[in-house]
C-alpha cells in the first residue's frame, strides 16, 4: 500500500464561532448542524425507548396488566415512526453532515441554508406527530405502515400523522439533494469518485434512494388524506378503489427505506473494521458495486411484506427470488469485512467491539430475513413476532450497533477528547448481552405462533417474554450509561490527537481534534494513494 | 460560511461551484416532485 500524501491547509487562525441561540437557530454550519443532528436523534431515541419499555412492561406477563389495548397499539405505531425516523435516519444525516465535508476536503455543504431548513423541520414534525398522544383518540395505533381502512379509521390524530409524515420526508429529500451536490460538486482536488472514502459512497447511494423512494411514500399518504377528506376513493373498495394497492405503494417506499436505514451503517462499519484491523478494505471496488447493487434491488422485491395478501404464483416466485438476490451483494460485503480481518493487527477498543458485533449480528438478522424470503414460509412467519426478531436484528443491531460504533470512533475527533475506554468496552457488553437475551427469544415466539401487535397473549408464551422483557429492560437502561460516557466525553478527558487511531486514514484525520469551525476553506490536495486506505 | 468570492485551489471559481450546486439542487428536487405528482396521477381513474 502506498501511502496516502495528503497536504491540507488549517484555516484555523480566525476560527470564528457565532454564540448564544442564534449560533444554532440559523446555523449552516456542517458540524453544529451535525450535531444538532445527533443530540436530536438521541433524544428521540429515549422517547422511542421509553416507548419500548412500556411494550416490554404490558408484555412481561400474559393478561392486561399495565395499559388500555389502543394505548398499547399507538406505542407499538409511534415507537416504530420516532425510531425509524426521529432516531436512526437522523443520526445517520447527522454522522454525514459532520463527515462528509471533512471526508472529500470541502468547506462545508454545498447548499448550507437548505441544510439548517432540512434539520429545523424534524423537531416541528416531531412535534406534530407526538403532540397526538395528548388528543382525544389517542396517537396513531394503526401500526406505522398506516394501512387503510384502519387507519382512516384515526379521529383527530390522523391529519396530524400525515403532515408529520410529509414534512419528514420534505425534511429527508432536501438532506439527500444537499448529499449528493456536496459530494458531485464539492469535493478536493484529486479526490475521485472511486477514492471516496465508503462511508462517502454509502451515503451517495443513500441519498438517491432517498430521492427516489420518499415521494413515493408522500404519493401514498397524499392519497390516504384525500380518501379521508376530500371524497376520494383511492384505497376505498366501495368507491371503486383498492386497499392492497397502498400495500403495494407504501412497501414500493418501504423496502428501499430499510437500506436508507442500513446502507450508512455498512459505511461506517467499512471505516472501523480496516482501521482496526490496520490493513486496507478488502474489495474496496466489490463494495462500492456491492452498495450499489443492494440500492437497485431494493426497488424489486416490495412485495415480500405482503405475500399473505395473495397473488399470482409468477409474483410469488418473482418476488421470493428477487429477494434472495439481494443476499448476493449484502454476503460480498460480509465476506470483504471478514476478509479485511483476516491476519490484520488487530486491536479491540469500542469501535470494533460494536463493528464486529454488528457483523456477526446483523448477519443473524439477514438469515432470518432469507427464511422470511420464502414465500411458503412467510406465510407461517408473516406478522409473528419472527419477523420482530429479524427486523430488530437488523435495525438494533444493524443500524443502531453501526451508530454506537460511529459515535465512538469519530467523537475524540469531535470533542478533541477520548472517551473512557473501559465505560465504552462495559457499555458494549452489556449491551450484546442484553440485546440478544432481548431479541433471540422473539425467534422462538414467532415460530410457535405468537403474533405482533398485540397487548395480551396465551400462557404458552409467558417465559420467553418474560425473559426478553428483563433484556429490554436492561438493555434501555444501559442506554444511560452510554449518555454518561458521551458526556464525560464532551466535557473532557485525555486529549486526542490528530490521527487519534494509529490506523485511521483519510482526510478528517488530518485535521485537528476538535476541527476548526471552518475545515478545509483551502481545499487539501489529495496525491498520490486514496485518500480512504 | 466561507467567503464566496475566494477562489479555489482547484482553479473552480466558488460562483460557478454555487451556481452548479443550485442547479443540482433544482434538478435533483424536481425529480423529486416529478415522482410525487406522477405518482399520484396514474393513481387517479
Amino acid at each position: 500500500m502506498s501511502e496516502a500524501v495528503i497536504h491540507s491547509e488549517h484555516d484555523d487562525h480566525h476560527d470564528h464561532k457565532p454564540t448564544g441561540i442564534g449560533r444554532w437557530l440559523f446555523s449552516t454550519n456542517h458540524k453544529d448542524i451535525g450535531t444538532m443532528y445527533l443530540v436530536f436523534s438521541l433524544i428521540m431515541f429515549f422517547i422511542g425507548g421509553a416507548m419500548a419499555m412500556i411494550i416490554r412492561l404490558e408484555l412481561f406477563q400474559p393478561g392486561l396488566q399495565f395499559v388500555d389495548p389502543l394505548f398499547f397499539n399507538s406505542m407499538t405505531t409511534v415507537h416504530a415512526l420516532v425510531m425509524i425516523f426521529g432516531a436512526v435516519m437522523p443520526a445517520g444525516v447527522g454522522l454525514a453532515n459532520w463527515l462528509i465535508p471533512m471526508m472529500i476536503g470541502a468547506p462545508d455543504m454545498a447548499l448550507p441554508r437548505m441544510n439548517n431548513m432540512s434539520f429545523w423541520i424534524l423537531p416541528f414534525a416531531f412535534t406534530l406527530l407526538l403532540s397526538t398522544l395528548f388528543m382525544p383518540g389517542g396517537a396513531p395505533n394503526g401500526g406505522w405502515t398506516m394501512y387503510p381502512p384502519l387507519t382512516l379509521q384515526l379521529g383527530t390524530a390522523f391529519p396530524f400523522l400525515i403532515f408529520a409524515v410529509h414534512f419528514l420526508g420534505i425534511s429527508s429529500i432536501m438532506g439527500a439533494i444537499n448529499i449528493i451536490a456536496t459530494v458531485f460538486n464539492m469535493r478536493a482536488p484529486g479526490m475521485t469518485f472511486m477514492k471516496l472514502p465508503l462511508f462517502v459512497w454509502t451515503w451517495i447511494i443513500t441519498a438517491f434512494l432517498l430521492i427516489a423512494s420518499l415521494p413515493v411514500l408522500a404519493g401514498a399518504v397524499t392519497m390516504l388524506l384525500t380518501d379521508k377528506f376530500f371524497g376520494t376513493s383511492f384505497f376505498d373498495a366501495a368507491g371503486g378503489g383498492d386497499p392492497v394497492m397502498f400495500q403495494h405503494i407504501f412497501w414500493f417506499f418501504g423496502h428501499p427505506e430499510v437500506y436508507i436505514l442500513i446502507l450508512p451503517a455498512f459505511g461506517i462499519v467499512s471505516q472501523i473494521i480496516p482501521t482496526f484491523a490496520r490493513k486496507p478494505l478488502f474489495g474496496y471496488d466489490s463494495m462500492v458495486y456491492a452498495t450499489a447493487s443492494i440500492a437497485f434491488l431494493s426497488f424489486f422485491v416490495w412485495a415480500h411484506h405482503m405475500f399473505t395478501v395473495g397473488m399470482p404464483l409468477a409474483g410469488e416466485l418473482f418476488f421470493m427470488y428477487a429477494t434472495m438476490s439481494i443476499a448476493v451483494p449484502t454476503g460480498v460485503k460480509i465476506f470483504n469485512w471478514v476478509a479485511t480481518m483476516w491476519k490484520g493487527s488487530m486491536t479491540f477498543e469500542t469501535p470494533m467491539l460494536f463493528s464486529i458485533a454488528f457483523v456477526i449480528l446483523f448477519s443473524i438478522g439477514g438469515f432470518s430475513g432469507l427464511m422470511l424470503a420464502i414465500t411458503p414460509v412467510d406465510f407461517q412467519y408473516h406478522d409473528t413476532y419472527f419477523v420482530v426478531a429479524h427486523f430488530h436484528y437488523v435495525l438494533v443491531t444493524g443500524a443502531v450497533f453501526a451508530l454506537f460504533a460511529g459515535v465512538y470512533f469519530w467523537i475524540p475527533k469531535w470533542t478533541g477528547h477520548m472517551y473512557d475506554e473501559k465505560l465504552g468496552q462495559i457499555h458494549f457488553w452489556i449491551s450484546v448481552i442484553s440485546v440478544n437475551v432481548l431479541f433471540f427469544p422473539q425467534h422462538f415466539l414467532g415460530l410457535a405462533g405468537m403474533p405482533r401487535r398485540i397487548p395480551d397473549y396465551s400462557l404458552q408464551f409467558a417465559e420467553f417474554n418474560m425473559v426478553s422483557s428483563i433484556g429490554g429492560f436492561v438493555f434501555g437502561l444501559s442506554q444511560l450509561l452510554f449518555v454518561y460516557i458521551v458526556i464525560k466525553c464532551i466535557r473532557g478527558g485525555t486529549r486526542a490527537s490528530d490521527q487519534v487511531w494509529e490506523g485511521a486514514h483519510g482526510l478528517e484525520w488530518t485535521l485537528p481534534s476538535p476541527p476548526p469551525f471552518h475545515s478545509f476553506t483551502t481545499p487539501p490536495k489529495v496525491t498520490d494513494a486514496t485518500a480512504h486506505s | 460560511m466561507v467567503d464566496s468570492n475566494k477562489d479555489q485551489d482547484n482553479g473552480k471559481n466558488k460562483h460557478e461551484v454555487a451556481a452548479r450546486n443550485r442547479w443540482l439542487a433544482i434538478v435533483l428536487g424536481l425529480i423529486a416532485v416529478g415522482i410525487y405528482v406522477i405518482f399520484i396521477m396514474t393513481h387517479v381513474k
